[in-house]
């Protein structure tokens, strides 16, 4: 069983046995008081006044305690470093006086009086037996103490039958213990059962919290793609409808060109969802290969440089011969997304693509001089369908820096973004500085 | 006529401001992408507004609630993608004249629009052939049709043709019903 979730089982017994135990300490008073006016003025008196002292001694310090516990609720630390063990030797001490007390009493009382205080004790052993639990529980030693010395007593008094007494006080004692045992086996597998229960319900918690969050994401994904694919779809529509017959060859111009921009988009759109997709279902497995950072910068240059020229963005890169590591074409990726970002959204005149070699790894970044981050958006850009606080004019899916999180990560690199270098935002890819291949990892 | 439309994606308010410049040929539009810059374009007042609910800078209903106490005088037509119930029910309460979908066919939504702001078939009445037009002020001056074509110097079929078209084009049942839509529309 779970030591974390065994203490709390003891924790929960010990509170309620406690809280409880007033009942009990009023039946021992009761006890008490009527064996102490029997005894009072047959017993031999010093004995008497020793065990009424410790007797009482005992119950005061009990009732005390119990107000305490009762008033002022302990930690679940205090019950089971300070109440549990209190609450043992609490018990043990009662059970050794009582144990004393055999001595006071067996002597003092006639025959039948003998017997109604045998009966006494073995009630007391049975009330012990039923009410205390595990946490409290000090069966064993209260049937050596108590039988121990009723047994001793009977040996050396030697009473009528106290051989038959002295044999049949040790099976009582025996049989008490071994009952204790069987429910305690008993208990013992229902709290197992419980533990695995509990577990098994918590296994489950964890389980439809998995699945809702699983559901939300798919949830969002739906949503945002057919909100945002909507959009240029319906702008398409609503360019197609301008292109009626009749329209002015200036108003057949524009339609066209923002039927065609529709489309674009769309299209863009639909590629980085599938791209999205694929990243989600483990479906990129890289390849590396060794390249110096000028090929893969040739090859975004490549591709991004007509969208930059339209907003006049100048593109500049820098260690163009630092050595890379990695799969060409995710990075590629990776970056012309980083770098498609910035010339849409950052409101930059100029982006700068560098490289630089370093003992962890080389870093690929991405520096713009526009309007930076807002502050705190440094972690919910990486989101998918999240967006900036600044949006182009070309509009974007919140897709672009998710993907690149995606594909970084499946390089076993890491992304993200600094402020403060320059006016605008700093964008990086560190990769590792040797990444595991496929071959690797077969060989280990 | 003056209108505003709001939109945060640019390519929509492109597209849905080209098709109201084409069929409303002097409709004067302004443009915003979030709610504040909605919110400021609406203190000019125009005479109605188009607003997509998703935008930048301020949720739906407080959104269009701030839209309505900013120009007061406007019709608010909410034309969005998003079909949560209970919120457009919520911002239909907000005073708003319509709601309509982006997903419509791009002639209903455009004739969505043009039925619910008050001025807009005024506008697009100087887009009616001439001939069409002195049929309208005929019919408006309750003459028959024998009475209209011999105004008009045309044959009677003919100015039952141009009644026909004119009743279907106002959505009307009869001819004092068409006059009646037309009036009504500021057409004439």
């Amino acid at each position: 069983m779970d030591l974390a979730y065994r203490d709390q089982v003891l924790i929960n017994e010990a509170r309620t046995e406690l809280k409880g135990s007033i009942v009990a300490w009023v039946g021992l008073v009761i006890g008490t008081a009527y064996l102490a006016f029997e005894f009072a003025g047959r017993a031999e008196r010093l004995g008497f006044m020793l065990w009424l002292g410790a007797i009482s001694f005992f119950l005061a310090g009990w009732f005390v305690s119990w107000l305490r516990f009762a008033l002022r609720p302990p930690s679940d630390e205090a019950v089971l470093t300070g109440w549990i063990p209190g609450a043992k030797l609490g018990m043990t001490l009662c059970n050794a006086v009582t144990a004393a007390s055999v001595w006071v009493f067996m002597p003092a009382a006639e025959p039948e009086l003998r017997a109604l205080l045998l009966v006494l004790y073995a009630w007391f052993l049975v009330v012990q037996f039923a009410a205390a639990t595990e946490a409290t529980q000090v069966l064993g030693r209260a049937v050596v103490m108590l039988l121990g010395s009723l047994t001793v007593w009977l040996m050396v008094e030697q009473p009528p039958h106290f051989l038959k007494l002295a044999l049949l006080l040790p099976m009582f004692g025996l049989t008490l213990i071994a009952i204790r045992r069987f429910v305690r086996e008993a208990v013992v597998k229902a709290t197992q059962a419980q533990a695995a229960a509990d577990a098994s319900r918590r296994e489950l918690a964890a389980a439809l919290v998995s699945l809702e969050r699983e559901r939300d994401a798919k949830t969002q994904f739906i949503r945002a793609a057919s909100h945002d694919l909507q959009q240029p779809l319906q702008a398409a529509a609503l360019f197609l409808e301008q292109l009626a017959p009749g329209a002015r060859a200036g108003a057949r111009a524009m339609s066209l060109n923002g039927l065609r921009r529709s489309i674009g988009l769309a299209r863009g759109l639909i590629e980085a969802m599938l791209q999205h997709l694929r990243l989600e279902s483990g479906a990129v497995t890289p390849v590396a290969s060794r390249f110096p950072a000028g090929e893969l910068f040739d090859r975004v240059i490549l591709t991004q440089a007509p969208a930059a020229d339209a907003e006049r963005i100048s593109l500049r890169v820098v260690g163009r011969r630092v050595p890379l590591n990695a799969d060409p074409l995710l990075l590629g990726r990776a970056v012309e997304n980083l770098v498609a970002n910035a010339i849409r959204h950052a409101g930059a005149r100029r982006v700068l693509i560098g490289a630089r070699a370093g003992a962890g790894g080389p870093t690929i970044w991405v520096i713009d001089d526009g309007r930076g981050l807002a502050p705190g958006e440094g972690a919910r850009i990486f989101r998918p369908f999240e967006q900036g606080q600044h949006v182009g004019a070309a509009g974007g899916f919140g897709l672009g820096l998710a993907s690149t999180l995606g594909l970084v990560t499946a390089m076993s690199g890491v992304c993200g973004v600094k402020s403060g270098l320059t006016s605008g935002a700093a964008f990086f890819i560190r990769l590792p500085a040797d990444p595991v291949g496929d071959e690797a990892k077969c060989a280990a | 006529m003056r209108g505003l439309i709001c939109d945060d994606h640019p390519l929509m308010r492109e597209a849905l401001a080209g098709a109201m410049r084409d069929r409303w040929l002097d409709v004067s539009l302004a443009e915003a992408g979030d709610y504040p810059s909605a919110w400021t374009a609406a203190e000019a007042q125009p005479d109605f507004c188009l607003v997509d609910l998703s935008m930048p800078g301020a949720g739906p209903v407080e959104g269009v609630t701030e839209l309505r106490a900013r120009a007061p005088e406007a019709v608010i037509l909410v034309v969005t993608g998003l079909e949560d119930e209970a919120l457009l029910a919520a911002v239909a309460a907000c005073g708003v004249t319509g709601v309509y979908s982006k997903n419509a066919q791009p002639s209903l939504l455009l004739d969505a629009i043009g039925a619910a702001v008050p001025g807009l078939r005024a506008l697009e009445a100087k887009r009616l052939p001439p001939r069409q037009g002195q049929v309208l002020e005929a019919l408006a001056d309750g003459l028959t049709n024998k009475e209209i074509a011999a105004r008009l110097g045309i044959s009677p079929a003919t100015v039952k043709i141009h009644v026909a078209r004119l009743t279907r084009w106002l959505d009307a049942v009869n001819r004092t019903d068409a006059v009646m839509r037309a009036k009504r529309a500021r057409i004439i």
